[in-house]
């Protein structure tokens, strides 16, 4: 926690250097005549306190009271009555306990309480026992000092009885909680409520005194300690700060933490009772980036936004604000000219083609217009291969994301082709349009429903995947009816299991819905024991064996404790390679974001085996034994990849974190297995996922060159993810001389382009990090949609590389403009100038620091890159958003003066 | 009874549109029909995730008043498959080196050190169709060895190397005729300090050539060699002089190519094809008897087959002694029209030729829209004929100037290789010499063909791209990416 005494230890040279000229006078000795004098007097009037006159007694003590007091007003040193009564101090207390009970002892008790003070024995708790024996007088009366040190006390107090409250020391606590909110101490406050556990039972006493002027401070402070306190405490503290923000009106900020919480019924009730039309508006902009849509039958224009579809309209508009709106072609990506290449291929290759399809969908995605796909003869398609057709029609769907009603109609041609294929793709992109976005007349649902059965399978894959990309988080029963009978189904082709349960995964995540989670184990149990069957059943293990326990993590994801009931029954019931990929998936996707420490350990932990199957693999005696041996070595691989994953899903979101799980990567990187090594590139990707951090790149760029050649795969795929919409410099020359250096190798050159596409995604102004509101809150199916992906990563071989590349758009899911786009109170644009610059921690900070250093001033929309933060330069409009990320919805201040 | 609903169809809102749900859906499908133009068979129509199928009609759906319908659907043809299946990299056998060459569209020349200009120059002449079969004639007939065979025998292996229909690796070598140029032309032998060949003028190797061919293939007994049909111009230079202007000399000069002149203010092609026809020369006069300034005007007397323009970008710079290079933009046009270049008496005929053209053209037109006409009131879907029409009846007119193609110019090959002639004055452009750099001898050239099929290539050593029009479009100058040095036309004796 912050620790507010740094702030008075900068007192200066000149004081210490003072005190040493002092120290070294009391040494001789020698004090001035001054002093000398105040000691003597001072001695004189202890002498006279326990004098058994009450009348001189009292006016003793009244007389040291005054010096203390006037003494104390100042911070700067020990103050000199204090220093002289210090050797005092014993016997005063001495003498204490002979007093008979009297007001004197009251006020003697007052006195001795304040010289406690500066007895410093840490563990006693004198000066608050002399405290409550003493007068009620506020406490404050005797200085800012002795109230914190009191503070101190009360804490110890409360640690060592861990009862309830003593109702004497709530009274205490209630007098100083106060004090020191009104004096900038508001930290303080909320250290001494939360340390004494009484902010959530006592919430008035910090409501109280929180009001317009501090309400800030206040909230800030106890939302970042939310983060380093335990489970049920932290959902506590946010509620207090939430009903804070309620209770000054501020219901941006309130809906802000309640999402946080992940409490609905609490962002239902944040949404009725505000009642201010302007602010309902920016509430249901927040809830949309959230992907949260609350049924408001009263009013088509606030449900329009919470369906986001204004999405497209703002991203284009910023588009043509930066000029990026012409289209760009692969060939503006590879920049071949910069490269002293070899000959580049003159015939059609399937995979550079499909390398081209996904450069191009993703570096135009959202753009509506390309110069490649949409095409009215669709050349393009047909000059990609099988499942490559399937990707390029599908990647209508990424340009022309987010725009349902002029998507829907370009894609239109493709619903009618012979091409299965190509149908298929047309399919996906009927959902990938509606990634993040919603539809009165729910369009995705009415055209996939009659394909969900199709007998052929591309087109069954394409329909379902579109449903899980089209209803990603909205718990669609339609949905639920649709897919249920697929997953549970013994008889289907287990790629099409596979597709069905992530598309529930998504649609339900994080519901913890049990009808799914049961029916999903069922159809685990049921096909464990095929495993490692015929060539054609091996062939179809890639999916299922990723995605069914995505499926399963994704219905928990961030659900914490809740998973642990699935998590025992999925251990009795599914084992094998199956279930030990279960238990991890489930453990990481439900503490995802959480920074648990203690999961981390438990992966770490995984992480460290080193299995004797692995290394004895080569050395095969008898068939058998090899046999066991090598699921065995199959089983912990698994595992240990997942887990690898695991540590960058819990800690990614929390700076701390996710620095700790870089070094801890570094650790994997060397001593870890083939396995683990193999997960650790994917999971840097996703720890700074559109964070494009020196260290991380520089270490993702030597791994792009590792001997294995998996690690070297994920290391390059991870190089676009960590730069992913940024455009970055450093990444670009770094995938171009890579694409020269992988020139022969087919594969890693097709990872290449993608990566390529990657980092210039939507030409840079997206990203796809499912953290945001300044990193506090997570959209999870922003995450469940980057975990598909890094999942199938896990087996690039097998799927990525393979046939089922398209579930790369899934990332469609995790992309969100990265800008600030203000909009006026009716919602038509506003241009303003805002100020961008690299955000700084202004957590427990006194006054109004500044939240932002090294900024350039622009006018918006503007661009945020990761970490960093806006603020409007002027006062002339005031934000009603909480953070200035997404739109924002500006009022005119009317207090505002032009200069 | 009726009821209102709103129907959104891409980004248009129709409100109000009245609903009979007692009738048949396809009352409703045919109204839109009516609104948007997209025929009920290829309409979609939606309501709150449900789709409402022909079959079923209306079913159990309840319309509210301005209940949202999305309709989808797009008016125009649908996708057909394309014909010819592509045949991928990764579908032939890997293991077979030379399954990849098969697929090669166009072969490039490889790079010796410095012999780009040799390579972009061969690449440009490679349009010329003729040039292989007088070629070929030439090696089946001649057994001589003088250095003009001897190029001419390289050239002629090097062109039939670059063929992709025959089995080759996949870029040519133009080692043996670098070796004759050299031979030829010391100027070509110079090396550097480093050992390596020197970068020369890709112009100065073209004219070079082309003499050395003309050389080869002159004593065949013919009215003319092949090569001045292909480039020959004949110029009827008219000076006059400027202080007698009595004195009128005329006489007819032989070029291969045309020169455009860079000055301050060219800055298109024919700008610039103009001011270099018409310059002030100082020669001797008889009627002053001494040197006088002459207004010296050329007119063009007779149009090649192939006319080739030279952009002439290099100046000497005394100073540096250097060829600079001027990088002013000069836009050049893909088809050319030299009629304002000629000679009275070739306008004449030229325009006899044009009018021709231009009625038949206009007659093919005709035809070929009153047919699409009637094809569009007998069946819905008119296919659209008229240019392959015109094209054809334009080829069979001018079968007679025609270039005669490659295969059957082998055929021919013994008799005489039918090279094509212009009529009209109109060229097209077939390929683009570029240069890219500061100075003649360094820097690099490359050249951009243009394919039968109408796609550009560009030849890059043994570097090939696809190009587009586009891209040819932004090889005008005025920077530091290429820009045309020779620009290589060729006779279009039709519309199309």
């Amino acid at each position: 926690m912050v620790d507010s005494k740094e702030v008075e230890k900068g007192g200066g040279k000149k004081n210490a250097v003072k005190d040493a000229k002092k120290k070294k006078d009391e040494e001789m000795g020698e004090l001035s005549q001054e002093d000398l004098e105040k000691k003597e007097q001072l001695e004189m009037l202890v002498e006279r306190s326990q004098d058994p006159d009450p009348a001189i007694q009292k006016q003793a003590l009244e007389t040291i009271r005054s010096e203390i007091r006037s003494a104390t007003a100042s911070m700067t040193s020990v103050p000199k009555p204090l220093k002289f009564l210090r050797p005092l101090y014993p016997k005063m207390k001495e003498f204490f306990g002979t007093m008979p009970d009297s007001d004197n002892k009251v006020f003697m008790a007052d006195v001795l309480s304040v010289l406690a003070m500066t007895m410093a024995d840490e563990n006693t708790t004198e000066s608050l026992d002399f405290k409550l024996m003493g007068s009620k007088d506020a406490p404050q009366t005797w200085g800012h000092e002795y109230v914190r040190h009191l503070c101190g006390e009360i804490r110890r107090e409360y640690a060592a009885s861990m009862d309830e409250l003593d109702p004497a020391l709530m009274g205490l606590v209630k007098e100083i909680v106060p004090f020191l909110m009104s004096s900038n101490a508001e930290p303080e406050a909320c250290d001494l409520l939360m340390e004494v556990e009484c902010l959530s039972t006592h919430p008035e006493i910090l409501a109280d005194c929180v009001d317009e002027k501090n309400f800030e401070r206040v909230c800030l402070y106890l939302t970042s300690c939310s983060n380093y306190v335990a489970e049920p405490e932290d959902a506590q503290i946010l509620n207090t700060a939430c009903s804070l923000y309620r209770k000054v009106k501020k219901y941006p900020q309130a809906v802000r933490i309640a999402l946080r919480i992940g409490d609905m019924a609490l962002v239902k009730s944040i949404y009725a009772s505000c009642d201010d039309r302007v602010m309902k508006k920016q509430l249901a902009f927040d809830l949309a980036r959230q992907n949260v849509l609350l049924e408001d039958e009263s009013d088509a224009e606030l449900e329009n936004i919470m369906m986001n579809t204004k999405l497209s309209e703002q991203f284009l508009s910023l588009a043509k604000d930066l000029e990026v709106v012409e289209a760009k072609t692969p060939e503006d990506i590879y920049k071949l000219h910069l490269l002293d290449s070899r000959q580049p291929p003159q015939h059609d290759s399937a995979r550079v083609n499909l390398a081209s399809t996904f450069v191009n969908a993703f570096v135009n995605m959202g753009f509506g217009n390309d110069k490649l796909v949409l095409d009215d003869y669709a050349r393009w398609i047909h000059r990609n291969k099988e499942h490559g057709m399937m990707s390029a029609s599908a990647s209508l769907g990424m340009i022309l994301l987010w725009d349902v009603d002029g998507g829907l109609s370009k894609i239109d041609k493709h619903m009618y082709s012979g091409d299965d294929h190509v149908k298929a793709g047309a399919l996906m992109a009927v959902g990938i349009v509606s990634a993040g976005v919603r539809n009165e007349c729910d369009p995705a649902l009415a055209l996939l429903v009659e394909h969900v059965d199709s007998p052929k399978r591309p087109i069954r894959a394409g329909a379902i995947c579109g449903l899980g990309l089209a209803y990603a988080g909205t718990q669609n029963e339609s949905v639920l009816e649709l897919l249920m009978p697929i997953v549970a189904d013994a008889a289907t082709n287990p790629n099409t299991v596979a597709f069905a349960a992530l598309a529930l995964g998504l649609v339900y995540v994080g519901s913890c819905n049990e009808e799914i989670s049961a029916t999903l184990i069922q159809a685990m149990t049921d096909r464990a024991e095929e495993g490692g069957g015929s060539d054609e059943l091996a062939s179809n293990r890639h999916l299922p064996q990723r995605l069914m326990p995505l499926a399963l993590g994704l219905l928990f994801l961030g659900k914490q404790e809740k998973s642990e009931v699935v998590a025992e029954s999925l251990t009795a019931m599914v084992g094998g390679t199956l279930g030990k990929a279960c238990s991890a998936t489930l453990k990481a996707c439900s503490y995802a974001g959480t920074g648990n420490v203690l999961k981390i350990q438990e992966f770490l932990s995984v992480c460290g085996e080193h299995p004797e199957a692995a290394r004895t693999e080569e050395t095969d005696e008898s068939a058998a034994k090899s046999g066991d041996q090598k699921q065995a070595a199959e089983q912990i691989a698994m595992e240990q990849g997942i887990s690898v994953l695991g540590i960058a899903i819990v800690s990614m979101g929390e700076e701390l974190g996710a620095e700790m799980a870089m070094r801890a990567f570094g650790h994997l990187l060397q001593y870890g297995d083939a396995p683990v090594r193999r997960g650790v590139p994917l999971a840097m990707g996703l720890v700074s996922v559109s964070n494009p951090q020196l260290m991380v790149v520089d270490t993702l760029s030597k791994l792009t060159h590792d001997a294995d050649q998996e690690v070297a795969q994920g290391a390059i795929l991870s190089l676009g993810l960590v730069g992913a919409g940024t455009n970055n410099s450093r990444i670009a020359a770094l995938l171009r001389q890579l694409s020269s250096y992988y020139h022969k190798d087919p594969q890693q050159l097709l990872l290449v382009r993608l990566a390529q596409g990657l980092l210039h995604a939507a030409k840079g102004l997206v990203t796809m990090n499912p953290f945001y509101s300044e990193n506090l809150l997570l959209n999870p199916i922003a995450l469940g949609g980057l975990l598909t992906v890094l999942f199938c990563s896990l087996d690039m071989k097998g799927i990525i590389l393979g046939k089922f590349h398209y579930l790369l758009y899934f990332l469609s899911l995790s992309s969100r403009p990265r800008m600030v786009f203000t909009v006026d109170e009716d919602l038509n644009p506003l241009p303003v100038n805002i100020r961008v610059g690299q955000a700084v921690d202004t957590v427990g900070q006194a006054g109004h620091p500044k939240t932002i250093t090294g900024f350039q001033t622009h006018t918006s929309p503007v661009l945020l890159a990761a970490g960093e933060r806006a603020e409007l330069a002027t006062e002339e409009y005031l934000p009603i958003a909480s953070v200035l990320e997404g739109c924002v919805i500006l009022k005119k201040n009317p207090d505002y003066v032009e200069e | 009874m009726g009821t209102k609903v709103s129907v959104k169809w891409d980004k248009q809102m129709y409100r109000d549109v009245e609903v009979d749900m007692s009738a048949p859906l396809e009352l409703f499908k045919t109204q839109l029909w009516t609104l948007t133009g997209v025929s009920p068979d290829r309409q979609t129509l939606m309501i709150k995730g449900k789709k409402l199928r022909d079959d079923t009609g209306w079913g159990s759906v309840t319309l509210k008043p301005n209940t949202m319908v999305l309709m989808m659907g797009t008016t125009g043809e649908l996708i057909s498959e394309p014909a010819d299946k592509i045949v991928f990299a990764e579908d032939l056998d890997q293991d077979d080196p030379d399954a990849l060459n098969q697929l090669v569209v166009k072969r490039g020349l490889q790079n010796f050190g410095n012999l780009c200009y040799v390579n972009s120059t061969v690449q440009c002449l490679n349009q010329i169709d003729e040039l292989q079969p007088v070629l070929d004639g030439l090696k089946s007939s001649s057994s001589e060895n003088s250095q003009p065979v001897q190029l001419a025998k390289a050239l002629s292996s090097l062109l039939t190397s670059l063929d992709p229909s025959i089995p080759a690796p996949a870029s040519g070598k133009p080692l043996a005729l670098f070796n004759v140029l050299k031979t030829i032309n010391p100027v070509f032998a110079e090396q550097n300090q480093m050992g390596m060949n020197k970068q020369q003028d890709a112009e100065e190797c073209w004219s070079l050539i082309l003499s050395q061919l003309a050389n080869a293939l002159q004593n065949r007994g013919e009215e003319e060699n092949p090569v001045d049909q292909m480039f020959g111009i004949s110029m009827r230079e008219t000076s006059t002089n400027q202080e007698s202007t009595d004195e009128v000399i005329t006489v007819t000069t032989k070029h291969r190519l045309l020169r455009c002149h860079i000055g301050n203010k060219t800055s298109h092609l024919f700008e610039g094809l103009k001011e270099s026809l018409e310059e002030d020369i100082e020669r001797n006069s008889e009627v002053l008897g001494r040197d006088a300034t002459f207004k010296q005007t050329s007119k063009i007397e007779k149009l090649p087959g192939y006319l080739a323009v030279q952009m002439v970008r290099f100046r000497w710079k005394a100073a540096e002694s250097v060829k600079a290079k001027i990088l002013r933009s000069i836009s050049f046009p893909f088809t050319l029209d030299v009629l304002d270049l000629c000679t009275e008496d070739l306008q004449a005929k030229l325009k006899v030729r044009r009018n021709e053209e231009i009625k038949k053209h206009d007659e093919a037109v005709a035809q070929a829209q009153s047919q699409s006409q009637v094809d569009a009131v007998e069946a819905e879907t008119p296919e659209p004929k008229k240019p392959k029409d015109a094209d054809e009846t334009m080829d069979e007119a001018s079968s007679a100037a025609a270039g005669a193609s490659a295969n059957n110019g082998e055929a021919t090959a013994e008799k005489r290789v039918k090279i094509i002639t212009s009529e009209t004055g109109v060229y097209e452009l077939v390929g683009v010499l570029t240069h890219q750099g500061r100075i003649a001898e360094s820097g690099h050239y490359v050249s951009w063909c243009k394919d039968k099929d109408g796609s550009w290539w560009q030849f890059d050593d043994e570097k090939v791209y696809q190009r587009t029009e586009e891209d040819i479009r932004k090889l005008t100058g005025g920077g530091d990416w290429h820009m045309a040095y020779m620009l290589l036309y060729k006779a279009r004796n039709s519309y199309d």
